[in-house]
Parts: structure tokens; C-alpha cells; sequence
């Protein structure tokens, strides 16, 4: 198992989401589209793509992913689930027919693919791609075989379609796409499963595309337990040869305070790296300790973690913004929001505060900032806690005091 | 057969350019962890179906493209890595790229020259494809290229692993798309994987929003650590170096390997005061370095830029308008970008963002080129850092021996005996022989015109060989004597070679001594080498007439001039048997030793042969040698004897010190104030001085602090107007004993009032700079208030601005915030370490 910090893994990599692995898979088995929702740096594009290559290997699927983050256009898009299709459908032809020539033939065949696609591509029009790629879900369609096709950073792609012809741009698209897999014949149609790194909910709901979602079934992913996130850092260092003191997988995670996959792999990472620099052999708890309040907590850990706050600032009105601030800096310094604090901070605003409050709390909590229990919310995540914790904890004055004062 | 390539200097600039895989791999003496992350990151890549990606990222100067000139060795040469990944290294400098198209353009171009000389037919397919390419204007150009390049890659069989540097600008120079482009190939191929470099984590690498976000894995080189910059600097200027020595260029470089090399390549030779020394002028012969980034500035950044350089220290944006006379919004944009440009860092955050210039020696570069007072202030900080990790226990001793040993009397000791010597005449007519004997006084009243004109006049009347070898000696002294080094050896090259084999003792004593001439002339400003060559042609020559007293002594002397050669070819056995030998050949010729007019010569060459072992660590064989100063030279009348003679009481008085023999160390001080101290001679006086206080240390150390402090008033009375070998006052030195012995006695403050007046006559010279940082430790580590030594500081501005980092030490010790540049407060980081280790583990 390989340390790996910014790509999706797979195979011997893939770990600790045997559970959710069964559920996704049963869900497609039994035709469902989906749409991968959770934080960043879940896994998702891991497991979707984990789920595409046992599904093709074991029950011989036929498996089309496509990473559309790089797309400019839906014309892009379907170039590149032709792409796909052409490059699995004409290889497995090339296997059966060039036995024996093993990667020779199929490097022949992809090559030719690769230009086939750089023609393709020139005759797509913004007329007749819709045309195209309905064609291509009926050839899925058509297919023998199951079809599971993965569109990953979907969200990415059509934030990238800016001002008003970037929204009629994406209603086209995901118009199509819906209409495409629920009326397509065959068989057994295409599955589909959606995932991106930023949330697509969020995104169709700004752009008033809600409905255009609504087939998809959704399927959060959540952090890794304690046991997992454990025995993930006691692999990554079997792996890697390198020694655990007693305690030291125990003490990441309780820095962390949640299994996010990243998050586990990054500490990890940043340990190893300063263990090879140092040419220790070994790691204790002290460099638990030193690592996460020097590196992860310092500029460049800081710098990593940026995106839980420019992901508010994106998504969020300015005053509920403010709002989601106070509140999440009130939980990383006292340690919790609670019931008396959400009162205090009503009290200081105007009368449809209690709204706009409890509206930016569900999103926390669904956005995995937050958890709750009997109406007292803390950071589901410590390590976050703390860097939120660091970033605006100076001249914060606690809810409380705030009222006393007013 | 092996072929060895000749490693060649350390590249400042462009490592690995125009350089075999051998020259770089020796050339490649840090960062050897990193390379091993690189290397691991890659071969974890070789089967995987999505690869990790890396971006290396550092300051300008911090060895990035070291790095990658490296792993690109390794690519080729490890047998695992090259079986399976091809490097493909783009220039430094990427000028031609303007999007994705380009940008596989440019990959098939430098992969062309790398497959060139093993693929040749690849490389041939992939140069014409792409000049194909290069004539047509189409919008699927980029898809094209790439598909060339993963063909290309399966041909070889290799995945590609794409080295770029300088991303950051590569980024800035191409619209978005190209980052998300680049993304899209990266994350779908695994056939290509990317290793870049960045002066700093640019905004494509930073936000959520951005293609480059959580895409690569980040190894960022850290500024080298104390181990690793002394690793570099042996590897660079040849030289070893301790920690202590190599930690002032640490923090000057700000451990940036480039800096580092540039100093270290000047340092060759020179010790750590001499380089600090010359600082200026290193900085003044990268001048174009550093003006060259300074000018590739646009101007309002420069004009930033050099506020920053100007303010040294860490500064808010309000502090750099100010100095900029810029407004604050403008100053905090322009700021960003020179942030953005890996040119500034910064500290902190929000109100509290301190910016400071991430390559030191800018600050240093310009304060220099300031007005007087600016550099003043760096060349006082220089100084401070000279002195604080400097081992100057045995310097002054140095001092004391340096300078005189081809200055001795010897001179013409010799010539002028073989001239006047009688058989040198004794064929010749009276009026012939008087003449000859005129001209020898002439010679020996340095009239060397006039003895020329009669040498002339007097040769061609010299009918036997005698004669005109006298006159011919003659002529070469008087060259000689009128500094025509050249001219005198060619004469005495004549003169050995013409008469070498003569039989006649006159003539064989002459021969000797122009032989003896050549080894004057050649130690007056030859090589040491040539020095020894010299004599020991004399002296095996003429070992067979080492019973002749006269050609004894010029061989004694001969042995002495080779000793102080061999001393400094530090071959120290070498110019001890020498030494010995010039001893052996006076004893028997049975003068008294003290009394030859070698021995100032040989006293001094023996006394600096101990110091010499002692720098070595060999205190054993220095204590032998200074005891044979005193031995053979203890009842010389001759100042320079008696000089050499003081020198050796003192050394093995320090040297005994050090090895806590005190009452020896002691009683070798009195032995010398005995000896010598109603002598009237400066240096004597200076020796018995130096005896006093190291005396009075003594007596403090034994808890005899009164003793010390009478000690400390003598010195004051009967020598402080005198000044030490390293120019430091003795009324300096006696009040700095007395401070410790009233500060032992618990007496604070008596100390501190004294160390007011200590502070009054000091003067800032390395070794009393020293002496102050380590007077101050002691009343530290004494109980003597932080604040009471401050305040004695903070009274006389001028004097305290040579001594910063201590003034910034203890201003930190009083927990008041000192606000001061990097490198100063670098350095009373060590003064503090060292003032919270035990005494026997503190520098000095």
C-alpha cells in the first residue's frame, strides 16, 4: 500500500471501504443512478472508479469513466465518453483477436484511438453533439454486456460555464443527461454514477437546476471510523518499512479527530517525509506531536485547509458568511456552539436572525463542519477545529460576552 | 576501464547543463533525503494506474534544479527507475509556451533529445512529427501532439516523467484552461507523471477553485540545516570546517545552497575572520547577480523590493510605504506579487504580517552599496559573527611569532663572512686584493650601485676562478640588495652551476654561500617549496664539509630557513628534524646555542612548530617542542630569542591551563614574569602582560578572586597603555578580569559598575568583541539581572551597535520584543543557547 496524497487510489492502495463498497455495488446492480455525495477528500472518485474496474472484472461490465474537469464544452464531454468507449469496446475486440501480441496490439489500437478521437471531435458542432451522445447511449445500450459510466468532477465542469449562456449551457447539458439515461432502450441500460470534489447540489440548486438532479440517488460517503483510519496508518507504515512507537497511530487519530481518508494519508505523508529527512527509522509520538503543530497547523498545513473557508465564502451570502464564521470560530474556541450561545447571538441580531441561523447550521452540519448532538453543535473534525481555531480565534470575543456587553 | 570525469567547480548556475550524469552526481552533496522521497514517489508510480505527482518547491537559490538534474541521473542509471521512466527535463526557463499545444510541443521536443542516442529512430519519427506539427494552425493541435507522445511512450516503453521548472510562471504566462488541460492529462495518463518546481505554492496550487489544487504531493526544500551547509562547503572549497566556523555562513546564506556556494568557492585558503573580512568583496563580484534580478523587476516592485532589502528586518506593509513613500493599498498589492515571485516571505498573518526578502545577502548587497553609515551597520554585524564563532584562544600567540622569521639578521650574515674570508685573495697581486676587499665593504654597506660599477670595473682583470666567483657573489648581493630577485638568482644559478664541482675550500664557501643567497632571495617572496628545494640542494652539496665551521653554520642556517618553510607546508615532523639538525650542526661547532646568530630564527620557527601542533590537537608534541624553546634558548641575551622564549612559557601556560593543571599553568606565568619582567622591550612586556592575565584568570578560577582583582590592578597600572598582539588594551583586559572576580565575590554591583568602565575603553576588535560576549555569558550564568547588563549597553549607542546580537540577546532575556533582521537574531539565538549550557560546553 502506497502513501499517496492528491490522486485517487486503487487496487493494493484501495482501503477500508469494504462496507460502502457493497452497498454502492448492490445499488448499481440493481440499476440505480447515482449521485456520490461528500466532503472533500472522501474518496469518492477512489471508489467510484474502484467499483468500474471489479464490476468490469468480475462480471465483465463495461466500464466508461470520463474525468470532464478539463472539458470546455459538452461537445468535450462527449468526445470523451466516445473516447472511452471506442478505446474499451475496440480493445477487448483486439484482445480477442490478437492473442498472443499482448500490449503491442493494444497500444497499436489506442493510438489509433487517440487520433480517431482528434477527429471525431472536429466534426462535433454545439447542434449536433446532443445527437452524438444520445447515439453513444444506445450503443451502451445495445451492449451484451452492463454498462457503468462514471463522470467524475461533473460539479467542476459546469461551474466552469460562467454568466448567462454558461447557465442555458449547463441546463442543456444536464437536461440531456437526464433525459439521455431515462429514456435510453435496451437491454439493460447504462448506470450512472455522478461525483465531483465540489458539491453538485449546491451548485444545480444556485443555478436554479434542481430538478434536472432529481433521477440520481444519492450516496454519501463518510469519514473512516477510528479503527480504520488505525489500521490505515499501521499499513502505510508496514509498507513503507518504517517503525511505529506504541500509541502513535492512536495519537494521529486523535489529533485528527476524523477519519478523512486525505487527512490520514497528508499526516502520514508529512511524517514520513520528515522521518526519511531526518533518517529516522522510527516514529514516535512526540513527532505526532511536533509534525502536527508545526506542519499541519503551520503555514503550509494552513494553506491546505484554505478551501473549508473559501468553500463558505463561495457558496454563502455575505451575511450568512459572517454568520457561519462566528459560529464555527465559537465552536473552535469554547469548544462548542451551544443552545445558550445560538440564543446570545440571536439576541444581537434582527428579527430574522433565528432563520438565517439555523438555515447556515444545516449547512455546516451537512457540509461535514459541524455535528450535533441535544442542540450543541462541535467540529466533526479536530484537526479543522484547531486550524479554524488558529485562523480566527485573535480578538474573538465568545458569544456570551458579546451579550453582556450589548 | 573506468573512465574518471573530472568533477569540475560546483555550478552557482544551471546545474546539470551541458554536464554528464557523473559530474552531477558528484557535484550533488545535499539534499541526498529528498532525492530518496523523489525517487520513492516515482518507483511507487512504475505500476500504478494513476500516478502521484510532485511539485518541489523552495525559494530561488535552494537547489531545485540540482534536484532535478539529479533525479534525472538516477532515472537513467537505476536499474529499476530505467527500465520503466524516461526523463523528460524541460530548459529552466519554458519562454515558448503559451497553452496546451505548446506545451506538448515543447514536451516532444526535449524528448527528442532524450531518447536520441538510444532510440534513434524514435527520436527521428518524433523530430519530423512534430516540425509537422509546428507548420499547422489547428484547434486540435495539443490532442495531436499528445497522442505522438503517448505513442512515443509506448514505443519505449517507458512512462514519461515530465520535469518542469519554474511552474509558477509557466502557469502565469498561459490562460486558465491550459492549468485544467495539464490537469485533465495528469489525472487520466498514467503513462505521463510530472515533477515541477516552484519558488513558492502559487495560487493554481492553493485554491479549491484551481486546477493544480490537492493535485500533487509538495516537497518543500527547506533552507539546508548546520550538517548539510558544512557538507556543501568541503565539497566546494576543499576545505574542512567545524560547525561553529560553517554557522555565520549558515546564517548569512540563510542556508540557500547557491549563496552558499558562491562564498564558499571564494573561501578557499582563507580562514573565517579573513572571509568575513572580505565579505564585501564577494558580494561585490556577484554584483551582477544581484543587480540582475533587481533590474528584471518592474518598477514598482523594485521600488518595494528595495524597501523591504532597506528595512532588513521584518516589516509590516505600513513600514515598507513608508520607507517606499508609497501608499499603503499599492504597497500591499505590489507586495502580493513579490510574494507571488518566491522574492518576499512573510510571517504571521493579518495586522501582525511581517515581510522580509527570502534570499539573504540582498539586504547585505545593498546596505553596502549605501552610504557610509548603512554599511556600517552590516559590517558591524559581520565583525560581531567574525569574533563570536571564531576559536581565538592561541590567535594572539600567533600574532606574537608571525611576520619576522625571514626578517632575520641572518641576512648577510653569511655572504659577508664568505667574502671577507682570507684565502679568497690569497693568489692575487696586493692592489687586486685590495680592491676586492673595497668591494666587499661596499657590498656590506649596502652601496650595491657602487659595488656593481667596481664589480664591473674589477672582472676582467680576475685571471683565476676564485676571483671572479668573489666578483661574481658580489654582483649577486647587490642585486640582491636592490630587490632584483630575479637578476640575483640568475646570478647564483650561474655561480652553482659554473663552480659547483670546485675543489678549494675558499671557493667551495663561496658556492655554499650563493647558494645560501638563492635560499634568502626565494624565502623573501618564493614558494615555501621552492625554499626547501633550495636547501636542501645546499645541504647535500655540502654534508661533506659539515666539519667546516664556516659552511656548518650556512648549513645550520640553511636548516633554519628550511624549517620555516616546511612549518608553513605544514609538515610539521619535517621542520622539527630540521630544526634539530640546525641544533645538532651549532652544537658542533661549539658556540653556545642562545648565542649563534641563528637561534632568534630557530626559537621562533620551534616555537611556532608548537603552536602548529597545538592547532592541530596535538597538545603533547607542542609542550615538547616550546619546552625545547626554553631548553636550547633559555639563556639568550637576544631580544627575538627571548621573544620566541616568553612565547614558549606562555603557550604551555594556556595549554596547561586548558588542561586544568592550574598551579603548572601558574607557576610557567611567574617563571616568565621572572624572567622578563623588568625587561623595557615592548614585546616582552607584552608577553609578561598576557602572563598576568591569564595569572589573574587562574587565581579567580580558584576562588583567589581577590588575588585576581590585585592582579587586575597591576595589569591596569604598570601596563595599561599597552596593547595585546591583537590589538586589544590591557586596561580593557584587567578590568574585564576585575568584573569577573568582583561578580564570583557576589559583588553585582561592582561588577556592573565596572563593566561600565571595562565598556568605556573598549574598543571593537574580534578579540575583545569576544571577550565581551563571553563576559557577559559569565555574569549570566553568575545571577547578574539581564537588565542591569543592558543598561550598561544601551548608554553609549555607538559602542552597542558592534555588539547587536548581544544587545539583541539580552533585550530577549528581559522578555522585551527586539526587533532586528533574521541574521541577528539568528546569532543571540547562539549567544542565548550558549549562555544556558554548562561553562565547560560553551564556545571559547
Amino acid at each position: 500500500m502506497r502513501s499517496m496524497v492528491g490522486p485517487r487510489v486503487s487496487g493494493k492502495d484501495f482501503f477500508g471501504r469494504e462496507a460502502e463498497m457493497a452497498a454502492l455495488r448492490q445499488l448499481v446492480q440493481d440499476g440505480n443512478h447515482i449521485l456520490l455525495t461528500g466532503q472533500r477528500r472522501m474518496g469518492k472518485t477512489s471508489i467510484a472508479w474502484e467499483l468500474g474496474e471489479r464490476l468490469s472484472e468480475e462480471e465483465n461490465w463495461l466500464f466508461l469513466p470520463v474525468d470532464v474537469e478539463q472539458a470546455t464544452s459538452s461537445e468535450d464531454v462527449v468526445t470523451l465518453l466516445y473516447d472511452e468507449y471506442r478505446l474499451k469496446t475496440m480493445r477487448s475486440r483486439a484482445a480477442r483477436l490478437a492473442v498472443g501480441l499482448g500490449d503491442v496490439a493494444r497500444n497499436v489500437q489506442e493510438v489509433g484511438l487517440r487520433q480517431m478521437r482528434v477527429k471525431f471531435r472536429k466534426g462535433l458542432t454545439a447542434g449536433n453533439w446532443a445527437r452524438h451522445g444520445n447515439d453513444l447511449l444506445r450503443k451502451c445500450a445495445r451492449q451484451k454486456r452492463r454498462v457503468l459510466i462514471v463522470v467524475d468532477e461533473l460539479p467542476i465542469f459546469l461551474s466552469r460555464r460562467r454568466g448567462k449562456d454558461g447557465r442555458r449551457q449547463a441546463d442543456e447539458f444536464m437536461s440531456w443527461l437526464r433525459q439521455g439515461f431515462q429514456t435510453v432502450q435496451g437491454q439493460a441500460p447504462p448506470v450512472l454514477i455522478v461525483s465531483g470534489s465540489i458539491g453538485l447540489k449546491p451548485l444545480v440548486d444556485r443555478l436554479g437546476l434542481s430538478d434536472r438532479i432529481n433521477y440520481l440517488h444519492p450516496f454519501r460517503l463518510g469519514p473512516w471510523s477510528r479503527e480504520t483510519s488505525i489500521a490505515c496508518i499501521e499499513e502505510l507504515a508496514n509498507s513503507d518499512g518504517i517503525a511505529l512507537d506504541e500509541g502513535v497511530a492512536e495519537a494521529m487519530y486523535g489529533r485528527l479527530g476524523l477519519g478523512i481518508p486525505h487527512h490520514v494519508q497528508s499526516f502520514f505523508a508529512y511524517l514520513r517525509m520528515d522521518a526519511t529527512l531526518r533518517g529516522a527509522g522510527r516514529l514516535t509520538v512526540d513527532d505526532v506531536e511536533r509534525i502536527y503543530h508545526e506542519v499541519l497547523l503551520g503555514p503550509d498545513g494552513q494553506n491546505d485547509l484554505m478551501h473549508y473557508e473559501s468553500r463558505l465564502q463561495d457558496h454563502l451570502a455575505d451575511a450568512e458568511y459572517d454568520i457561519a464564521k462566528d459560529i464555527l470560530t465559537e465552536a473552535a474556541t469554547q469548544g462548542v456552539f451551544t443552545a445558550a450561545a445560538r440564543r446570545s447571538m440571536e439576541a444581537t441580531m434582527d428579527s430574522g436572525a433565528p432563520a438565517r441561523i439555523a438555515s447556515v447550521l444545516d449547512i455546516l452540519t451537512h457540509d461535514g463542519y459541524l455535528a450535533s448532538t441535544d442542540d450543541r453543535y462541535e467540529f466533526a473534525s479536530a484537526f479543522i477545529r484547531d486550524w479554524w481555531r488558529i485562523r480566527f480565534s485573535r480578538g474573538y470575543k465568545p458569544l456570551a460576552q458579546r451579550l453582556e456587553n450589548a | 576501464m573506468m573512465v574518471s570525469v573530472p568533477p569540475g567547480p560546483i555550478r552557482k548556475f544551471n546545474p546539470g547543463t551541458f554536464q554528464t550524469d557523473e559530474q552531477v552526481k558528484q557535484q550533488f552533496v545535499v539534499r541526498h533525503a529528498e532525492l530518496d522521497i523523489l525517487a520513492d514517489v516515482l518507483r511507487g508510480n512504475i505500476d500504478s494506474p494513476s500516478c502521484q505527482h510532485v511539485m518541489v518547491v523552495g525559494p530561488r537559490g535552494q537547489g531545485k534544479t540540482m534536484l532535478l538534474a539529479r533525479l534525472s541521473c538516477e532515472l537513467r542509471q537505476d536499474a529499476e527507475l530505467s527500465a520503466s521512466l524516461l526523463p523528460v527535463r524541460f530548459m529552466e526557463e519554458s519562454l515558448e509556451i503559451f497553452d496546451i499545444a505548446d506545451f506538448w510541443l515543447e514536451t516532444m521536443f526535449h524528448l527528442v533529445r532524450e531518447v536520441a542516442r538510444d532510440d534513434p529512430d524514435v527520436a527521428e519519427e518524433l523530430r519530423r512529427s512534430r516540425e509537422d506539427l509546428l507548420s499547422r494552425r489547428e484547434t486540435t493541435l495539443a490532442d495531436q501532439a499528445l497522442a505522438i507522445i503517448l505513442d512515443a511512450a509506448t514505443r519505449l516503453s517507458r512512462r514519461l516523467v515530465l520535469m518542469i521548472e519554474n511552474m509558477q510562471d509557466l502557469c502565469g504566462e498561459t490562460g486558465d484552461d491550459f492549468a485544467w488541460q495539464l490537469r485533465g492529462v495528469l489525472q487520466t495518463e498514467p503513462q505521463i507523471m510530472l515533477v515541477g518546481t516552484a519558488t513558492v505554492r502559487f495560487p493554481e496550487l492553493q485554491s479549491a477553485d484551481k486546477a493544480f489544487f490537492e493535485m500533487f504531493r509538495f516537497l518543500d526544500l527547506k533552507p539546508l540545516d548546520t550538517a548539510a551547509c558544512r557538507r556543501l562547503w568541503c565539497a566546494v572549497s576543499g576545505e574542512g570546517a567545524a560547525d561553529r566556523t560553517i554557522r555565520p555562513l549558515e546564517i548569512l546564506t540563510g542556508g540557500s545552497p547557491r549563496l552558499l556556494v558562491i562564498v564558499a568557492q571564494f573561501a578557499r585558503h582563507r580562514s573565517l575572520a579573513e572571509l568575513m573580512e572580505e565579505l564585501v568583496t564577494v558580494v561585490d563580484e556577484h554584483t551582477e547577480y544581484f543587480r540582475g534580478h533587481l533590474d528584471a523587476l518592474a518598477k514598482g516592485e523594485r521600488r518595494v523590493y528595495v524597501a523591504v532589502i532597506d528595512l532588513w528586518q521584518p516589516s509590516s506593509t505600513g513600514e515598507i510605504a513608508n520607507r517606499a513613500r508609497m501608499d499603503v493599498r499599492a504597497t500591499s498589492t505590489l507586495l502580493g506579487r513579490l510574494v507571488g515571485k518566491g522574492l518576499v516571505g512573510f510571517e504571521g498573518a493579518g495586522r501582525r504580517r511581517r515581510y522580509v526578502a527570502t534570499e539573504r545577502l540582498y539586504s547585505i548587497y545593498y546596505k553596502l552599496r549605501r552610504e557610509r553609515d548603512e554599511a556600517a551597520i552590516v559590517l558591524n554585524l559581520i565583525r560581531f559573527m567574525a569574533a563570536f564563532y571564531t576559536e581565538r584562544e592561541f590567535a594572539g600567540l600567533w600574532d606574537a611569532l608571525t611576520g619576522e622569521a625571514q626578517q632575520s639578521p641572518l641576512v648577510h650574515e653569511g655572504l659577508v663572512r664568505a667574502l671577507a674570508d682570507p684565502t679568497v685573495a690569497a693568489a692575487v697581486s696586493e692592489s687586486f686584493r685590495s680592491s676586492m676587499d673595497e668591494l666587499a665593504r661596499t657590498v656590506v654597506a649596502g652601496q650595491y650601485a657602487e659595488a656593481l660599477t667596481m664589480a664591473e670595473r674589477l672582472l676582467p682583470r680576475a685571471d683565476d676562478d676564485e676571483s671572479t666567483l668573489a666578483i661574481r657573489l658580489s654582483q649577486s648581493l647587490a642585486h640582491m640588495g636592490m630587490g632584483d630577485a630575479d637578476t640575483a638568482l640568475r646570478l647564483y644559478g650561474e655561480i652553482e652551476e659554473r663552480f659547483g664541482e670546485s675543489a678549494g675550500m675558499g671557493a667551495r664557501r663561496m658556492v655554499a654561500g650563493a647558494m645560501f643567497g638563492k635560499v634568502i632571495t626565494l624565502a623573501g617572496g618564493g614558494q615555501p617549496r621552492d625554499v626547501v628545494e633550495a636547501c636542501r640542494r645546499l645541504i647535500r652539496q655540502f654534508d661533506v664539509d659539515r666539519d667546516d665551521s664556516h659552511i656548518a653554520s650556512l648549513m645550520a642556517a640553511a636548516f633554519a630557513y628550511m624549517a620555516d618553510a616546511l612549518l608553513r607546508l605544514r609538515d610539521l615532523l619535517e621542520a622539527l628534524y630540521a630544526c634539530n639538525e640546525a641544533h645538532r650542526l651549532l652544537e658542533t661547532g661549539g658556540a653556545p646555542q642562545e648565542h649563534t646568530p641563528t637561534a632568534p630564527m630557530l626559537a621562533k620557527v620551534l616555537a611556532s612548530i608548537a603552536l602548529a601542533h597545538l592547532e592541530q590537537g596535538y597538545s603533547g608534541a607542542a609542550l615538547r617542542a616550546w619546552r625545547l624553546v626554553v631548553e636550547r634558548y633559555g639563556q639568550t641575551k637576544h631580544g627575538d630569542a627571548q621573544h620566541a622564549v616568553a612565547v614558549a612559557l606562555l603557550g604551555q601556560a594556556f595549554v596547561l591551563n586548558e588542561q586544568e593543571a592550574l598551579d603548572a599553568a601558574e607557576e610557567y606565568c611567574d617563571d616568565l614574569v621572572a624572567r622578563f619582567g623588568r625587561s623595557d622591550t615592548e614585546d616582552l612586556r607584552r608577553d609578561v602582560a598576557n602572563a598576568l592575565v591569564l595569572k589573574g584568570d587562574i587565581a579567580v578560577d580558584t576562588y583567589r578572586e581577590t588575588q585576581g582583582i590585585r592582579i587586575a590592578d597591576e595589569i591596569e597600572r604598570d601596563f595599561g597603555t599597552l596593547t595585546d598582539y591583537a590589538g586589544l588594551g590591557f586596561a580593557w583586559r584587567a578590568r574585564s578580569l576585575k568584573v569577573t572576580a568582583l561578580a564570583c565575590l557576589g559583588k553585582q554591583e561592582d561588577a556592573v559598575k565596572t563593566l561600565r568602565s571595562a565598556y568605556a575603553v573598549f574598543v571593537p576588535l574580534p578579540g575583545s568583541i569576544q571577550g565581551m560576549t563571553g563576559l557577559v555569558t559569565e555574569l549570566v550564568s553568575l545571577g547578574v539581572p539581564a537588565e542591569d547588563l543592558l543598561g550598561v549597553f544601551v548608554e553609549d549607542d555607538e559602542r552597542a551597535e558592534s555588539l547587536g546580537p548581544l544587545t539583541v540577546a539580552l533585550a530577549q532575556e528581559c522578555g522585551l520584543e527586539a526587533r532586528a533582521p533574521e541574521e541577528v537574531l539568528a546569532v543571540a539565538a547562539d549567544i542565548r543557547r550558549d549562555w544556558q549550557r554548562p561553562p565547560e560546553a560553551r564556545h571559547g
